[in-house]
């Protein structure tokens, strides 16, 4: 059986303008449903890659289509309906006077009728926890919360699939904790989850398919544990392990065989061992 | 989107080299000369010399990309003084013997009713000269922000002593200081953009109401953050100690060579010649040039 | 025990127009040549108290202040901004505001010529500054074109250019990639290492930082919540959740597992301790 894919590449080269060359023979398939990370050190080409996927780059050669369009030929805006795009620094978005302001304004631009900005828009705030503030102006909110207001104001267009620009950089851990719970839940209600991450605590948790860059190619596509064992490739494009793979790791010496990803996962398996 | 690019770029050229105070020279150089000539034909080459020094600075011609927006002053230079100049201009008494030349009529004789509204050609003919003298101070000004490194522009303003009184150097400070931040404005630009688009902003089209909503999702991240980043810069200042009470020290130091000398004698020479060519012999003025103007 | 630096005396602060404090009787003290890692969740007021400590906050910062700040012997109400700009070096979080140079080299000869300094003394000291940082092959680079690592380099030359006792750094590496915020990690490690220069440094990157904290200091809303030795902040991680932080992950894996009644002689804080540590249960 073959599920249709949403979003696909092929033979996809972007070069920037005055001719570096940014991403190079780039062939994949991303699934619906699928919680992708994608990693790679800076200038790998994993942000070039993914701004292919909503049309805010056009591919040099080759092409993207999303959910059957062709990106060289349809609108950004045509396309912004079907891929929502979370930045990292919400202040480059925020332009409104209140929070309902910026987070319909994506609706009203689609012309959508009242009821159903009211609806969806209602929908997001309450995803982000700020359904109270609809009133406030979004620069008397924290740093954190006009980061949920930048994702509310995407989420609104329910589009169906949604990338993550580094979602945590410069975030607490309260913070990142609550992002990190909304996308899980957003990926829970079938939206396909595409995130660009440093942070590979991340990745390892949340993950179900990791994207290794390096130099503008796909070096390696897999599930995040066998990822985690190419020590080559997570050397070569300059990766860290995550804390609780490299303990686990260095527990093998000890006789330790599981590959725990998560905090839990390896606070179980130890005492499971142990008891052993 | 057209942007102004009078960034400082590198680059070793004869012009690069001139001491700063050489190349405002030549500002003034071209200032004088323009104002001294009003027929098109001297002011095409005072132009063409302009043209000439930015090929010796090897200032690339992107750079001056943005100056088409000249051409609509040059045509509104012509057709406000081709339709106007007979009526409001003051020329003693060359009024009376002088044969106007009609060019065409703005109001097409085909056309019924209303005043035809000639364009005069000595008209038209002092507007463009007019428009080319804006062309020339716009071509030529750029000139040394684009071949004077920043430093030395700042040790150059510094040094300006009028007596006892001196540029504060906090003024300097912004001025030059502001060269340094259009790499960084743009970034913020582009992110902005691109954060819009990806969430549906369609950018151009013809409504223009609408066009004004859309350049605002874009003006207000952009101008927010930059004064968001103008307080931490502020903040940063007052760490290194800007503004202490002593007498700065400045590194840095420009250096007046002999060619300096040379083009500056150049320059003097030229502007001179060129005010008793135009006010001894009428040479480069056109006849009919009026007294007063509107 | 090592000669006290800055002294902080039930310090108070509201900023004008605000009732809510945002410090509140916070009294600590830094001795010289310690490394002492700020924690606090965004709006703990770690900002505040940094301005306190650079002057910001009485002289430029409008608001009501109570108790004082003590810097190397002063209070800082009786030294000008400038001064302290000599004592205590501030970098920020974002490198790219706090740049403003169209060189290198004059970006780090910015402080020493607003000092006015003889020129000999600026050349040495920018050139000892360059060769401490390791920026040296930047010299001649415009500032705003650097990645973000070398920024953040460039901006920690400056400082160091001022000869301050004391480096301030807010969460100096939270805009760079992994490889960049080791590197500068490890860098400001060696300025402490190995020039004796106090540091206070706050970091959302518990992991990286715990390693080389001579001593934590935890601040929740603008109060001093916890203050100790890494191991012992650390391993209170209760604590720690409720306030809506985190401790490293050796350290909150060993809390999970002293749960289940293992115990531990040494709390672990980096990934090696971790393994040793859990190691030896198995």
């Amino acid at each position: 059986m073959t599920t249709e894919a949403i979003i696909s590449t092929r033979d996809l080269s972007y070069s920037y303008p005055g001719g570096i060359a940014a991403l190079s023979g780039v062939y994949l398939d991303i699934l619906p449903g699928e919680f992708v990370a994608i990693i790679g050190s800076n200038g790998s080409g994993k942000t070039t890659l993914v701004k292919q996927f909503n049309g805010l780059l056009k591919p040099s050669q080759g092409h993207v289509i999303v959910d059957g369009l062709d990106t060289r030929t349809t609108r950004v805006s045509e396309l912004s309906r079907i891929v929502g795009f979370v930045f990292q620094n919400p202040d480059h978005q925020t332009f409104a006077y209140s929070v309902w302001e910026e987070a319909s304004f994506g609706l009203k631009l689609q012309r959508l009728d009242e009821e159903s900005i009211e609806r969806q828009t209602t929908d997001a705030l309450r995803a982000v926890a700020l359904d109270g503030l609809r009133d406030r102006h979004p620069r008397a909110l924290s740093r954190g919360q006009r980061q949920r207001l930048a994702t509310a104001s995407i989420l609104a267009l329910e589009t169906p699939v949604l990338v993550l620009d580094e979602p945590t950089t410069g975030q607490d851990s309260l913070s990142r904790r609550q992002i990190m719970e909304l996308t899980v839940d957003l990926h829970g209600e079938g939206r396909t989850v595409i995130m660009v991450t440093h942070d590979m605590s991340l990745v390892a948790e949340y993950a179900s398919r990791v994207i290794v860059m390096q130099d503008g190619q796909v070096v390696c596509d897999s599930q995040p544990k066998e990822v985690f064992e190419r020590e080559e490739i997570m050397k070569s494009s300059g990766i860290e392990l995550p804390p609780v793979i490299r303990i686990a790791r260095g527990l093998r010496e000890y006789g330790f065989s599981d590959t725990p990803l998560t905090q839990e996962e390896l606070v179980e398996n130890l005492i499971t061992a142990i008891r052993r | 989107m057209p942007t102004i690019d009078i960034q400082y770029f590198k680059e070793d050229s004869f012009v690069h080299r001139l001491h700063p105070f050489t190349k405002v020279l030549f500002e003034i150089a071209v200032l004088v000369t323009a104002a001294a000539f009003n027929e098109p034909l001297f002011l095409a080459a005072v132009i063409l010399a302009i043209i000439g020094v930015a090929a010796l600075a090897r200032i690339p011609a992107r750079r001056f990309r943005y100056m088409w927006v000249l051409i609509y002053i040059v045509l509104f230079m012509v057709i406000t003084q081709g339709v106007w100049f007979t009526s409001f201009g003051d020329f003693g008494d060359i009024d009376v013997e002088f044969e106007w030349r009609t060019l065409f009529h703005l109001w097409p004789a085909w056309a019924p009713g209303g005043p035809r509204i000639p364009v005069i050609f000595e008209g038209a003919n002092y507007g463009f000269s007019l428009g080319l003298r804006v062309v020339a101070i716009s071509l030529a000004f750029p000139i040394l922000v684009l071949t004077t490194h920043p430093s030395d522009l700042t040790r150059f303003l510094s040094q300006i002593r009028i007596g006892p009184w001196r540029i504060p150097y906090n003024v300097i400070f912004v001025f030059t200081t502001a060269f340094r931040y259009i790499p960084t404005v743009s970034r913020e630009f582009d992110q902005t953009l691109d954060a819009q688009r990806a969430r549906g902003v369609h950018f151009g089209g013809f409504n223009p109401v609408r066009q004004i909503k859309v350049l605002t999702t874009l003006f207000v991240p952009v101008l927010t953050s930059s004064l968001l980043s103008a307080h931490d810069l502020t903040l940063a200042l007052e760490t290194r100690a800007f503004g202490a009470p002593t007498e700065r020290t400045f590194i840095h130091e420009v250096h007046w060579r002999k060619a300096d000398w040379l083009v500056t004698a150049l320059l003097i020479v030229v502007a001179v010649v060129c005010l008793i060519m135009a006010n001894r012999y009428g040479l480069g003025v056109l006849p009919y040039t009026p007294q007063r103007n509107i | 025990m090592r000669e006290p630096i800055v002294v902080v005396e039930d310090l108070t602060f509201f900023y004008s127009g605000s009732k809510e404090p945002a410090l509140q009787d916070v009294s600590l003290t830094f001795h010289r040549g310690e490394t002492a890692l700020l924690v606090g969740a965004t709006g703990a007021g770690k900002s505040t108290l940094y301005m306190c400590l650079n002057g910001l906050i009485p002289h430029l910062v409008p608001g009501r202040v109570g108790g004082r700040v003590i810097v190397d012997g002063t209070p800082t109400s009786d030294l000008s901004i400038s001064e302290l700009a000599q004592k205590v070096g501030f970098v920020f979080q974002s490198p790219d505001v706090q740049l403003f140079s169209h060189t290198v080299r004059e970006e780090l000869a910015f402080g020493p010529e607003n000092l006015g300094l003889t020129v000999s003394e600026i050349l040495h000291r920018i050139h000892v500054a360059a060769a401490t940082i390791g920026i040296e092959e930047l010299f001649e680079r415009e500032p705003a074109y650097l990645s973000g690592g070398q920024q953040q380099s460039v901006a920690i030359g400056a400082i160091w250019a001022m000869l301050p006792e004391i480096l301030i750094m807010d969460e100096p590496t939270s805009n760079l990639d992994p490889q960049s915020s080791q590197r500068v990690l490890e860098l400001i490690r060696a300025l402490n290492r190995e020039h004796g220069k106090t540091v206070l440094i706050a970091e959302h990157k518990i992991d990286a930082a715990a390693r080389f904290a001579d001593s934590v200091l935890v601040l929740h809303e603008g109060r001093i919540a916890m203050q100790g030795g890494p191991r012992q902040v650390f391993s209170q991680a209760e604590e720690l959740h409720q306030m809506g932080l985190v401790a490293p992950t050796a350290a909150e894996v060993a809390f999970q597992l002293s749960k289940y009644g293992y115990t531990f002689d040494s709390w672990p804080l980096t990934s090696e301790e971790g393994i040793q540590a859990f190691g030896e249960l198995l």
